[in-house]
């Protein structure tokens, strides 16, 4: 049991990480960006692509891949989101569902819907932790899922961008009216989002199986893990996440009839959110 | 016009089409028990023109079979071509079955008749394999060839076989097969696949092995995995853990901990691109290192994308490996007309089916009907190519292959290598 | 003593009925339903089988997605569960078909009671979230029926469940061609019910729910009432859509419902827009009808769909309907021209 709830919480580690990219956007869109998984995916391929294939450094590898997602999530915010400023959400979201199937159609033609190989970004033996064996990529998820919380954090209340970021979540007309555009923050924030994703999506491909579908997989995951935090608060989407990841764990290790655990997380899901429909956690950050 | 003649006008002519679509139908319904399609089927034709060979000595002009001229014959293959892994089926149909057909015709094709290909499209949806169904009896073709799916391919081969049209299906569940009079089966049923696959794992069992079994949630993966299950513990094998796990599981550590904790020493795993992470999570549970065997996992494009991960897993696959002098052979053919864009397991195994279509063909006789297409398939007994088992079929025996290929993971470039010949007695 | 719910309830359902009740076909109404009714019957002798099983593949996917549309674009709700609510109806009539050799066209009521209820249930999920959380909660639901029921073989049997023959009242229903006609009224009798709802009190009704929620309960709309009402109304037409997929079909596998339809049925509703069932039945066959009928592997094939729905998206917010408002307005300015004194009408309804 140890070794499930240890397990789930890495693994939550993993949605938690996904779900805080979709609260970036959705704290300054008010969207769920269907599109968040697939940005990231094919920045992931475009990483293996170069460290594998091409022996680019690591370094640069992960660069690039962070920034084609990056640039996806620019792109998604000026063809599919400003277009559609004003209008339903649903709309806005329906478009984020057009961008991550033309991604995924993309992914499927260039690198074929077959698995492929992933090697971890950092490798080494390990260590055990109540015989359970951490991986090293698994640690620096963690790290990199701290490290991203810590930034964001310093970057939505000590920079300038960050003012003007929580100002247009709090009301985008009355910061254009006083001087904030809207326009470059909104870019920003998808720029931010995208390079989570791309980052996010190089770490955990060694950690799944990599094919042109796996972020599309854990989307569902993260989608829940933010919900369970509150849609708008990043802490409370990674929390949110463990939670999700260690509450499978344990579903997996002691029920295992077919669709027990995806049923019952789903139920424990719409449970949480009838009894608290804020989320499990009530933080502003 | 007033307004009631309209109305009676427009109602009376629903009406009529309603009652006379009903009606109508009473007469198909006699012979036909289920919905499937009254095209022009072979059946109804066989029943026409029951002996065209004998055409030739009588005066009349022999009745055209379906499909067939003087200098073609036309077959459909149906399989999923189009959705996401559509290209991949597709690349593997030009590579595998389209270097047979080049080869065929190149060789004065069968009977001295080129041999015509129809791509059909199943969707990859059973409604999606009735369309197919339905295409197939339009379309011009003697007989067809299903060569991918599992639902989908089920439920077009069935929709053939209540309609009469013979054809050949790779392979469906035993609710079919054993239903079927006109489908034949080219290998065992996913039941029968399960079976073998329990024989050949007790046949290499230790007496203390434990087994334990990880099932995807996905219909034919429980099906060949319940069918291992019961036939191993049939055999006497200690089945202690069966776990169902989902489509994409970003982890099975929950599920393998169940196993290392019931002392399983074998894992079966009935799960494809899955089988890699299984293997991955076990080896972070500390003192868990069970051998791997199972069953749709034994691609090499899923032991390519994990290079060492499964070494030393075992299984039986329907087709032989790329490792064989067939696959070389192969190679060289499909290199001679071009094709070579597809050179795995999978264009391997198409290619195989062209060369078991091909001998259905030349068996059907130089006349081809719907009736010689039947003894034709009847009359092919221990037909090996090296490429599938030995395929026989009998009077009354639909399914043309009971035998399989041990197989062992794994090769230098990583794919799965031949441990031994076809057989189905383990 | 009825509580206040029972009454509003019994209210909501007497409006219904009178509204039902006072309908009087007119010529106009004989001929929006009989001369769609007719064409599409006249298609069946004069097109292919394959064809014509596409066709009714199309016309019971519009039916659900009519029922999509009420749910989104009139009363303003989501679900992302209605795959799963198509799915389990069809399932349980193949299944029962499969098991008690019973006519899938008898069975295929209980099709609509299913779908009703399961509407019911996602209703009352979804009765204490709002907003963006629907989109969980039902994405949730939905992905329980496709994981749990979509997976039990009392449910699926081996996976693939083959139907006995469709008989009602002595008849034996043979060939698509003899089925075809069922499908036909199936979809114009769905389509035409749902317009009678739209253009009566309830629809608006709905619509003043969408707005504004609270003016609505100002005006003594039972919200609740209505919101519930709109799920289920969804869930009934989903119902009736997948209990008469397997009488279609005749095989049924869960594959044919996966979760991404239920992605797909949003995508024809919001592609669709606001306003006419005519947009739905316009998306359908740009979504549905471009997958049946002209999917292949080729690049523009491949990129076609996803292109062409961020696309009408971008270009149209408001959907096809938009485009036929549009469309519309502009061709009466032109007879307006000519008939000096006629303002051009709205298109919607």
């Amino acid at each position: 049991m140890e070794i499930s709830l240890l397990n789930g919480a890495f693994l939550g580690v993993i949605y938690g990480l996904i779900a805080i990219g979709l609260v970036v956007v959705y704290r300054v869109t008010r969207i769920i960006n269907f599109a968040h998984g697939e940005i990231g995916m094919i920045g992931a391929f475009v990483f293996a692509d170069l460290w594998l294939d091409h022996d680019l450094p690591l370094v640069l590898a992960v660069g690039a891949g962070i920034a084609v997602s990056a640039l996806l999530g620019v792109i998604t915010e000026f063809v599919v989101i400003r277009p559609l400023r004003g209008q339903p959400r649903l709309t806005v979201m329906v478009g984020t569902l057009g961008v991550s199937s033309l991604l995924l159609v993309y992914a499927v033609r260039r690198y074929s819907p077959r698995p492929r190989f992933a090697r971890p970004v950092i490798e080494g033996n390990g260590f055990e932790i109540a015989g359970l064996l951490v991986r090293p990529v698994q640690i620096l998820t963690l790290v990199v899922a701290l490290a991203i919380l810590a930034l964001l954090a310093l970057v939505m209340f000590k920079s300038s961008f960050g003012l003007r970021l929580r100002a247009t979540a709090l009301d985008s007309e009355a910061a254009a009216e006083v001087g904030v555009r809207v326009g470059r923050v909104s870019m920003g924030t998808w720029a931010i989002a995208g390079a989570i994703a791309g980052l996010s999506a190089i770490l955990v491909s060694s950690q799944v199986v990599f094919s042109a579908f796996f972020m599309s997989r854990l989307m569902l995951r993260a989608l829940a893990a933010a919900l369970l935090g509150g849609l708008t608060s990043v802490t409370g989407a990674f929390a949110g996440g463990i939670f999700l990841g260690m509450a499978e764990g344990v579903i997996g290790f002691q029920w295992i009839a077919p669709g027990a655990v995806e049923a019952s997380l789903a139920v424990l899901v719409m449970a949480v959110l009838i009894v608290r429909p804020k989320g499990l956690v009530a933080a502003e950050y | 016009m007033s307004r009631r003649p309209i109305r009676k006008l427009i109602g009376l002519v629903a009406v009529l089409a309603l009652v006379a679509a009903a009606c109508g139908d009473d007469d198909s319904s006699d012979t036909q028990a289920t919905t499937a399609p009254t095209a022009t089927t072979q059946a109804s034709e066989s029943t026409a023109a029951p002996e065209t060979t004998a055409a030739p000595e009588t005066t009349q002009a022999p009745v055209p079979t379906e499909g067939v001229t003087d200098d073609t014959i036309t077959v459909s293959v149906v399989a999923g071509f189009t959705g996401l892994f559509g290209e991949v089926i597709e690349g593997i149909y030009v590579s595998g079955m389209e270097t047979w057909l080049e080869d065929v015709n190149a060789r004065g094709g069968v009977n001295g008749r080129e041999v015509v290909l129809k791509k059909v499209d199943h969707q990859e949806t059973a409604e999606g394999g009735i369309a197919a169904c339905q295409e197939v009896l339009s379309n011009g073709s003697y007989t067809a060839i299903l060569v991918q799916g599992t639902g989908p391919q089920a439920a077009a081969a069935d929709c053939l076989d209540d309609a009469g049209f013979t054809n050949l299906v790779w392979t469906a569940d035993d609710s079919f097969v054993n239903s079927w009079g006109s489908s034949y089966t080219i290998f065992p049923s996913e039941e029968g696949q399960g079976a073998l696959l329990a024989d050949f794992v007790s046949a290499n069992a230790s007496p203390d092995e434990k087994v334990g079994v990880v099932l995807l949630n996905v219909p034919v993966y429980t099906r060949i995995g319940n069918a291992f299950v019961d036939r191993a513990t049939a055999n006497g094998l200690d089945v202690v853990e069966t776990v169902t796990v989902e489509f994409g599981q970003a982890s099975f550590t929950p599920q393998l901990i169940r196993m290392e904790e019931a002392g399983v020493t074998t894992v079966a795993m009935f799960v494809t691109n899955e089988a890699i992470q299984i293997a991955t999570d076990a080896t972070t549970i500390a003192g868990f290192a069970p051998d791997y065997t199972g069953a749709l996992f034994e691609f090499d494009f899923v032991t390519q994308a994990a290079p060492g991960v499964l070494d030393g897993a075992t299984g039986l696959r329907i087709s032989a490996t790329v490792d064989t002098p067939e696959f070389a052979a192969f190679q060289a053919l499909a290199a001679q007309y071009e094709r070579s864009s597809v050179l795995d397991g999978e264009a391997f195994l198409y290619y195989g089916y062209g060369l078991i279509l091909e001998e259905v063909l030349r068996q059907a006789g130089e006349n081809p009907t719907a009736d010689s297409l039947i003894s034709g398939i009847e009359g092919i007994s221990g037909f090996a190519t090296g490429v599938l088992p030995p395929i026989t079929w009998g009077s009354g025996d639909l399914v043309g292959s009971d035998g399989m290929f041990p197989t062992v993971c794994c090769s230098d470039i990583n794919a799965w290598a031949a441990d031994g010949p076809a057989s189905s007695d383990f | 003593m009825p509580n206040s719910t029972d009454t509003r309830s019994a209210s909501f359902a007497s409006r219904l009925r009178e509204k039902l009740r006072s309908h009087r076909p007119t010529t106009k109404t004989t001929l929006q339903i009989g001369l769609p009714t007719v064409l599409l019957l006249l298609i069946a002798p004069i097109t292919s089988d394959v064809t014509l099983f596409k066709i009714g593949l199309l016309l019971l996917f519009a039916v659900a997605a009519v029922g999509l549309h009420v749910l989104v674009n009139w009363a303003g709700e989501l679900s992302l569960a209605h795959a799963g609510m198509v799915g389990l109806p069809a399932l349980v009539v193949a299944k029962l078909s499969s098991d008690h050799n019973l006519s899938p066209l008898e069975l295929a009521p209980i099709g609509i009671l299913i779908g009703f209820a399961l509407g019911a249930v996602v209703a009352a999920t979804a009765r204490r979230v709002s907003g963006l959380y629907v989109t969980i909660v039902t994405l949730a639901a939905g992905l329980a029926i496709d994981r749990f029921f979509f997976t039990k073989p009392w449910l699926v049997g081996t996976g693939n469940l083959k139907l006995t023959a469709p008989r009602l009242a002595g008849l034996e229903f043979g060939s698509i061609q003899a089925i075809y006609p069922i499908i036909v009224v199936v979809f114009i009798g769905s389509v035409f019910a749902t317009r009678r709802l739209l253009d009566s009190k309830l629809g608006r009704a709905l619509l003043t729910v969408r707005s504004d929620p609270t003016i609505a309960q100002a005006q003594g709309i039972n919200v609740p009432a209505y919101r519930a009402a709109a799920y289920m109304f969804a869930g009934a037409l989903a119902g009736l859509a997948g209990g008469f997929m397997p009488l279609w079909a005749q095989r049924v596998t869960p594959d044919s419902f996966p979760l991404e339809l239920s992605f797909t049925y949003l995508a024809v509703v919001v592609v669709a827009g606001r306003g006419s069932i005519n947009g739905v039945l316009g998306a359908a066959l740009l979504i549905e009808g471009f997958r049946q009928f002209l999917s292949g592997t080729s690049f523009i094939a491949a990129y076609l769909g996803p292109v062409a729905l961020i696309v009408t998206l971008t270009r149209f917010p408001g959907g096809l309907n938009q485009f036929g408002r549009m469309i519309g307005g502009q061709l009466a300015g032109v007879v307006g021209r000519f008939r000096p004194g006629r303002s051009p009408g709205d298109a919607e309804g």
